[in-house]
């Protein structure tokens, strides 16, 4: 990468005050001065900024948080101070049969989606980095996903996956892959995997995106040095361009986690929940405790859970970039 | 181990730039040649038409006699270093110097010693656990060297592996270069800018200029004999002065007049006097290396072939000086101005240019100072003639006499 070769070079001193080192006390009482200006000045830039973060993010969560240690019902939800529940919510969480496969069917929902998302995604990356005619358009047509509203896309998924007249099941029994129409949504041992395959569909925009971009960042001539090295496609892959795109892959792999533990519409869309609330999820599950059910607090202990991965997640979040950033200027040893 | 051909090798870039035409060159096993030239007149290209990178637009290459236009890198056998290193940012030293191991499947406690070995030739043992990012440019250089080291290829292709060394080490990267590839006896191409590495390294040497092939000899003849005007002023350092000049008298006493002086040439009875005999009257450029000039003592200067010019400035370099000096003979340059560049395809853009200028190596011990007016006594036997119009030499009957011929 060029853009390594000026790695040695240090970070250029900040002090934005002019006076030269080693100036005498008063100068650098001076500069200390400047300085911590300076800083009140930076401050002063980020306050909006921090009480956006405030009103938006933190005071959700707090809300959320409090919500699962209170006794909430429709009449005291509107006020500030109702019952103290302790870990009630909690518990009952726990017992909740339907929360617990909530629990259970969000890990296998993101986990399957991620995983197909990354492979196809990063498959049509690829595709789209080598020359053929009609490329521009293909990729373009890549982020069809994101021009239809979520909802609409549920509802398409539905008929599209319907046991009679559906397009899906007429492709398969046309191809002769399988002998009679399968009930996709209808049956519990299939919903789940059906929702997560529309969800696929939803996020290989992101991952082809993001690592096809990745992607035109490895110089040609590393490829080509692997190349002549003796290295076959599946080694250049494996061995060059994967590692080289790797701290990207991280990055998307995480953003692509907390976009998917919080899918919500695209489910209600095709299935409700259903079939015996096989497809639901914590997103899906505690909505309909909080709002068909009113039980805010179980809701918000079951939403809790969410929190506790996005908690996880961020300071990871932070410590890729951190490490990419690094790894990129080369500074780091 | 094998030899490689280029037969009549073309490339037509998808722009219309014709890099590289109709090359032909032929490498023994063990040869190392080098192909010289300036920015842009196709040595990469070239190089990577050989390691499979690059399609011909026509042409054939062999390897070994197989002809390989169709095999791809990787099953080419070529070790390539580039020109901008090209190393795996991911991998440390010794995983890129080891990776073609590790691609063959060459287990890891086989394959770090013969790159720890390759590192320590190359002065690398102290940074073999750093990543290329907190690398030297001539560090980074190294262990792309290394990497073309540590295999056992057909060839070498080598494109400026040295440009980013200090002097140094770039001399003493040379002789380590010859000698592994001595040692594992595979022809090498080795692409350089610089002329003074292609004559110290190259068994043979290409010149190369706007996509053809100009000279093919070794480095002596080449200095000595070189087949054009392009040729005889790309070799050598200081370059060959070059005057437009004119041949005049009699046929058994020629005369060259370069300006206004007059310089008598010894008589010849071979081909190229002939040529110059058939010639006179018209424009031809003659050519004389600054080692061929020497500062005449007063009583000789009449009776021998002399230049009247004015000291410009004198560089002592302690084992010889160079003294710079103008004459009224006009000097010949391209017309782009001083270097020879690759879109000056054809040879008959030379201009005039009116500062004329020129360069004599000269006994240290002689005492010339600036603002000096001397005579330079010429050698006039080692003056080189080029036609005007085409920049070939006059007279070269046989040109790189000592060049392999290709098989038929
Ligand atoms: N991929 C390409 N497409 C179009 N033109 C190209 C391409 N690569 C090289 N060229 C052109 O072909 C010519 C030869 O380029 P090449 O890189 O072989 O030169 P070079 O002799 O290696 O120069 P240098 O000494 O600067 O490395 C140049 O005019 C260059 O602009
Ligand atoms: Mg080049």
């Amino acid at each position: 990468m060029e853009s390594q070769a000026g790695g040695a070079s240090p970070a250029p001193a900040n002090t934005g005050t002019g006076h030269a080192p080693g100036s005498s006390g008063i100068g650098s009482l001076l500069k200390l001065s400047g300085a911590s200006k300076q800083r009140l000045a930076g401050w002063l830039f980020l306050t909006p900024a921090i009480a956006y973060l405030l009103f938006a993010f933190a005071l959700p969560i707090v809300y959320n948080v409090l919500l699962s240690f209170e006794r909430d019902s429709l009449s005291t939800i509107g006020s500030i101070n109702a019952p103290w529940a302790g870990f009630f919510n909690y518990t009952a969480m726990f017992n909740d049969q339907i929360a617990q496969s909530a629990i259970v069917h969000t890990l296998v929902f993101t986990v399957g989606s991620l995983a197909g998302q990354f492979i196809i995604g990063l498959s049509l990356a690829l595709l789209f980095s080598n020359r053929f005619p009609g490329r521009t358009v293909a990729r373009s047509l890549v982020i069809v996903p994101w021009l239809v509203p979520l909802i609409v896309t549920g509802v398409i998924f539905r008929f599209m996956f319907q046991q009679e007249g559906g397009a899906i099941n007429q492709i398969l029994v046309g191809t002769g892959l399988i002998h009679n129409p399968v009930d996709w949504l209808g049956t519990t041992s299939y919903a789940l995997l059906t929702v997560t395959i529309a969800n696929i569909w939803l996020g290989v925009p992101f991952f082809t995106l993001l690592l096809y971009s990745a992607l035109q960042e490895v110089p040609a001539e590393v490829k080509e040095a692997a190349m002549i090295d003796g290295a076959n496609p599946w080694q250049r892959l494996r061995l060059v361009t994967i590692p080289i795109i790797l701290p990207v892959i991280e990055i998307t792999f995480l953003l692509g986690f907390v976009f998917t533990v919080k899918v919500f519409d695209l489910v209600i869309g095709m299935t409700g929940g259903g079939p015996a609330n096989a497809t639901q999820l914590i997103s899906t599950w505690s909505y309909t405790l909080g709002f068909q059910e009113f039980n805010f607090g179980e809701a918000a202990a079951l939403n809790n859970v969410l929190l506790v991965a996005a908690l996880v997640c961020a300071p990871l979040y932070l410590l890729l970039s951190r490490d990419q950033l690094r790894r990129s200027s080369g500074a780091g040893r | 181990m094998a030899t490689l051909s280029l037969e009549q090798v073309t490339k037509v870039f998808a722009n219309g730039v014709e890099a590289v035409s109709e090359f032909d060159l032929f490498v023994e096993e063990g040869e190392f040649v080098v192909l010289v030239g300036p920015s842009g007149c196709g040595k990469t290209t070239l190089l990577r038409m050989v390691a499979g990178l690059e399609e011909l637009t026509s042409g054939t290459i062999r390897l070994g006699g197989q002809i390989v236009n169709d095999v791809s890198a990787r099953d080419r056998d070529v070790a390539m270093v580039f020109q901008n290193y090209a190393l795996y940012p991911h991998l440390n030293v010794l995983d890129n110097i080891a990776f073609s191991l590790r691609v063959r499947g060459v287990p890891k406690h086989q394959r770090h010693p013969k790159a720890r070995e390759a590192a320590d030739v190359l002065g690398l043992t102290a940074v073999v656990l750093r990543k290329p990012a907190q690398l030297s440019g001539g560090q980074r250089q190294r262990v792309a060297m290394g990497r073309a080291l540590v295999r056992e290829p057909a060839v070498f292709l080598m494109d400026e592996p040295l440009s980013n060394l200090d002097a140094n080490l770039r001399v003493q990267m040379r002789s380590e270069v010859l000698r592994v590839q001595r040692r594992l006896g595979v022809a090498a191409l080795y692409v350089t800018h610089d002329q003074t590495e292609a004559m110290t390294m190259g068994d043979r040497v290409a010149v190369l200029r706007g996509g053809t092939l100009q000279q093919l000899a070794t480095p002596q003849e080449l200095y000595e004999n070189p087949a054009n005007l392009f040729v005889a002023s790309f070799i050598g350092s200081p370059p060959m002065n070059l005057y437009e000049g004119e041949i005049s008298g009699s046929a058994d006493r020629l005369v060259l007049s370069l300006g206004s002086q007059k310089l008598a040439l010894p008589a010849e009875s071979g081909h190229r006097h002939r040529v110059l005999e058939a010639g006179r009257g018209r424009k031809l450029v003659a050519g004389i290396r600054p080692e061929d000039l020497t500062v005449a003592d007063g009583e000789t200067a009449d009776q021998q072939a002399t230049l009247t010019a004015l000291v410009e400035l004198v560089e002592l370099l302690g084992n010889e000086s160079l003294v710079h000096f103008s004459t009224d003979a006009t000097r010949v340059r391209n017309n782009t101005g001083g270097a020879w560049t690759p879109d000056a395809t054809a040879h008959g853009e030379i201009v005039g240019a009116s500062a004329a200028e020129g360069v004599a190596r000269i006994d240290p011990r002689v005492p010339v100072a600036t603002g000096d007016r001397v005579a330079l006594v010429v050698d006039v036997e080692r003056i080189h003639f080029f036609d005007a119009e085409t920049g070939a030499t006059i007279g070269a009957t046989d040109q790189s006499p000592t060049a392999p011929q290709q098989p038929s």
